[in-house]
């Protein structure tokens, strides 16, 4: 299932649009925090797929971990005094939370590329979800910072960046930790928090859906009115199952139910759906005779 | 069935469900909740929809159950939709590799309920034998194509293809064959005692009285006497034995052994039936085992066409168990031609000689050279490779001709193209000696 159509780079684009659109929101914000020294390398890896051979680029990836992995060794060693080298000083990096800020929005900005380079649709969606959750911790700090008092827990007036990621961090850990321990969530970091651009999300989320199915739509060229009629029934079909259990995670999230009802929810469908394609695969018929 | 991209999507999707229950962030939740809904509705949907009722299409496939080498031959594939919901889906007629499809042999169909299509296409057989085509695979894919659901649909259906007329051109024109092959003579009739009258001659002592032609007595110079030559019928038994086995399975494209084997037997079996003498065959490997006495008509050419039209070559070759059916089946005065590669080589040690059946008949074997088909290499290396091979292989074949004439079988190395010119030499040889 590969597509090098300008049209499907353009549908992966457009499924990529929240991401790209917190991203331009948090890069300006977040600049101050970040050593373009390492992000604009992370991010201009993927640029090197067009101009290198599939083979090679195979390389670039691996190439650049160990280079960065031994960056950091050096940095360490040079930091405690144990080794020092003049050439290699011109290598250092501060392990400070800029580095980690700009390896993170590096990470995002190579994901969104490879989101809409790679020739797989399941890795786009991995793309969009991945740098969701990078870029809406770093939405979120970002908020914290502006408006400390918004956890009502923090007790803070005044945050600094790393204070507000590790802040939201935190939060999220506590409510991992809750569902674990208590079998519900008693704190979701992100819902407590009344982040702007709502609405401006919410959209550029439903056009990313828009955008997947039809991608997924436009990969095959057969029975496309019979097809067509097949995708409005899954999309009705599927919209309203999903209408009828957010209706009901939201009900349930006044007794700190929600967030797990709608996990078991979407895990049970998946099941029911995988189960369903297990006994459907090439099922010798005999009944029709040869005349 | 869920592809792999599919399940790695909806892997993701509830990777992504996750972090969403651990951020608690709304839209997100939503945007993931309603991915995975649509996605799973999407699966299940066409898993109790199109992707189920296509195991419920009829099928059926009519095909002639026996086609003519190189002739075409047409297939009808009958489609009805018995449920009352449309279904949609690609069928491809799986071919083997022996025919050559022209036409609709796979497609995209979508039926309405209970409606019926047919399509049709034909197929050209390259080589004789019986061969497989089918079955049916149905498949059809989701709207989101992330799954596929197949069924076969049908039974396999055989075909016998059996020798063209194109290869068996003696059939056709017994000028051709005359002007090719025998020259016109035939030499099914020897000058001796008999009861039809041949011609006269001038009366020798040993000769018998009774045969003297009374009527032309004196008449050139008054004492001449004049004797009556009568002919007879003297009818000759061939019997060509082939090897079946795997052994004669090889060739390419449309060069096949076994399949030129066969055509040039029939165009033998013509020139002799031609010349009044009887034909039979034996087809033998450790799965075949066949044999058909010698007869004057065409009825055994036509066993034999059907008989190689309905199976393949297969098993192995022995000539010990050969022989040993020559000599219990064959009469004593009939000539055998034995046709094989001997690709799979006995032991031909001088050892085995007294091993071997005393069978006491004219046989003559024909050991095919395996080289006449195999690809022309196409660059210097491979050709110097071949060329080794060959000396290795003719020097092994020329060790087993020498083996097999210790044991008073006359054995020729043939080439493809000589097959038919070899085998009819040889049998005017033994007319002619007869």
């Amino acid at each position: 299932m590969t597509d090098h159509r300008f049209s499907s780079y353009f549908l992966k684009f457009v499924i990529l649009l929240p991401p790209i659109f917190l991203l331009l929101v948090i890069l300006p914000r977040l600049w101050g925090y970040v050593n373009p020294d390492i992000l604009i390398p992370i991010a201009l890896l993927p640029l090197l797929r067009p101009i290198l051979k599939e083979r090679l680029f195979s390389y670039v990836y691996p190439a650049f971990t160990i280079f960065f992995l031994l960056i950091t060794l050096y940095s360490m060693l040079s930091s405690a005094g144990i080794y020092e080298n003049s050439i290699f000083n011109m290598f250092t990096i501060s392990l400070n939370e800029v580095t980690v800020t700009s390896i993170i929005l590096g990470l995002s900005i190579l994901l969104i590329e490879e989101g809409i380079l790679t020739k797989k649709i399941q890795r786009t969606v991995g793309s969009v979800i991945v740098t969701n959750l990078f870029l809406l911790e770093q939405f979120a700090a970002l908020y914290l910072m502006a408006n400390p008092t918004a956890v009502p827990y923090l007790n803070s007036t005044h945050l600094t960046y790393p204070e507000a990621l590790f802040a939201v961090f935190s939060l999220e850990g506590i409510s991992l930790y809750s569902f674990v321990v208590n079998g519900y969530q008693y704190l979701l970091p992100l819902a407590i928090l009344n982040l702007p651009y709502e609405k401006m999300i919410l959209a550029l989320f439903l056009i990313s859906i828009i955008s997947l199915l039809i991608y997924l739509f436009g990969r095959g060229d057969r029975w496309i009115s019979e097809r067509a009629v097949g995708l409005g029934v899954s999309v009705t079909a599927g919209s309203l199952m999903a209408l009828v259990i957010l209706f009901i995670q939201n009900a349930l999230s006044r007794f700190y139910y929600g967030g797990a009802f709608l996990l078991f929810s979407l895990l049970f469908i998946s099941i029911v759906s995988m189960a369903m394609s297990r006994n459907s695969y090439n099922i010798r018929i005999d009944r029709h005779k040869e005349r | 069935m869920i592809k792999k991209s599919g399940y790695a999507l909806l892997s993701v999707l509830l990777y992504g469900a996750f972090e969403s229950f651990i951020l608690g962030y709304r839209n997100f939740v939503i945007y993931i909740a309603v991915l995975v809904f649509i996605v799973s509705a999407d699966i299940m949907i066409f898993h109790n929809g199109n992707g189920r009722n296509i195991s419920r299409l009829e099928v059926n496939r009519i095909a002639s159950k026996s086609v003519a080498k190189n002739s075409s031959s047409r297939v009808v594939l009958t489609f009805r939709n018995p449920t009352r919901r449309r279904i949609y889906f690609h069928y491809y007629d799986t071919l083997t590799s022996i025919f050559r499809g022209d036409g609709p042999f796979s497609g995209d169909i979508s039926l309405g309920g209970g409606e019926v299509k047919q399509v049709e296409y034909t197929i050209l057989p390259a080589a004789i034998g019986r061969y497989r085509i089918g079955p049916i695979i149905v498949y059809a894919g989701d709207p989101l194509g992330i799954c596929i659901s197949s069924y076969i649909l049908t039974h396999d259906t055989f075909v016998g293809v059996t020798p063209s007329s194109m290869t068996t051109s003696t059939v056709r024109s017994e000028r051709l064959s005359n002007f090719m092959l025998t020259q016109g003579i035939h030499l099914s009739r020897s000058v001796g005692q008999g009861y039809n009258f041949y011609g006269i001659r001038q009366y020798e002592e040993s000769d018998e009285f009774r045969y003297i032609a009374w009527n032309r007595f004196g008449s050139l110079t008054g004492e001449d006497i004049y004797i009556k030559q009568m002919e007879e019928e003297r009818t000759l038994d061939v019997v060509f034995a082939i090897d079946y086995s795997n052994g004669v399975n090889q060739g390419y494209g449309n060069i096949r052994m076994f399949d030129d084997l066969v055509s040039q037997v029939i165009n033998a079996m013509y020139v002799v039936l031609r010349n009044h003498d009887a034909v039979g065959y034996i087809i033998s490997s450790s799965l075949h085992d066949s044999y058909h006495s010698p007869e004057k008509t065409d009825k055994v050419v036509k066993a034999f066409g059907e008989e190689v039209s309905g199976i393949r070559p297969a098993g192995s070759f022995s000539i010990e168990d050969l022989l040993d059916k020559v000599g219990k089946t064959v009469k004593k005065e009939a000539l055998v031609f034995i046709l094989t590669p001997f690709a799979y080589p006995e032991k031909f040690i001088s050892e085995r000689v007294k091993l071997f059946p005393v069978v006491g008949k004219d046989i003559n074997v024909f050991i095919i050279n395996r080289f006449s088909y195999v690809k022309r290499a196409s660059n210097e290396a491979d050709r110097l490779l071949l060329r080794s091979a060959v000396a290795a292989e003719m020097k092994n074949l020329k060790s087993v001709s020498v083996f097999l004439n210790r044991l008073g079988l006359r054995t020729r190395i043939v080439e493809r193209e000589a097959i038919l010119v070899r085998l009819i030499r040889e049998y005017q040889y033994r007319r002619v000696v007869a």
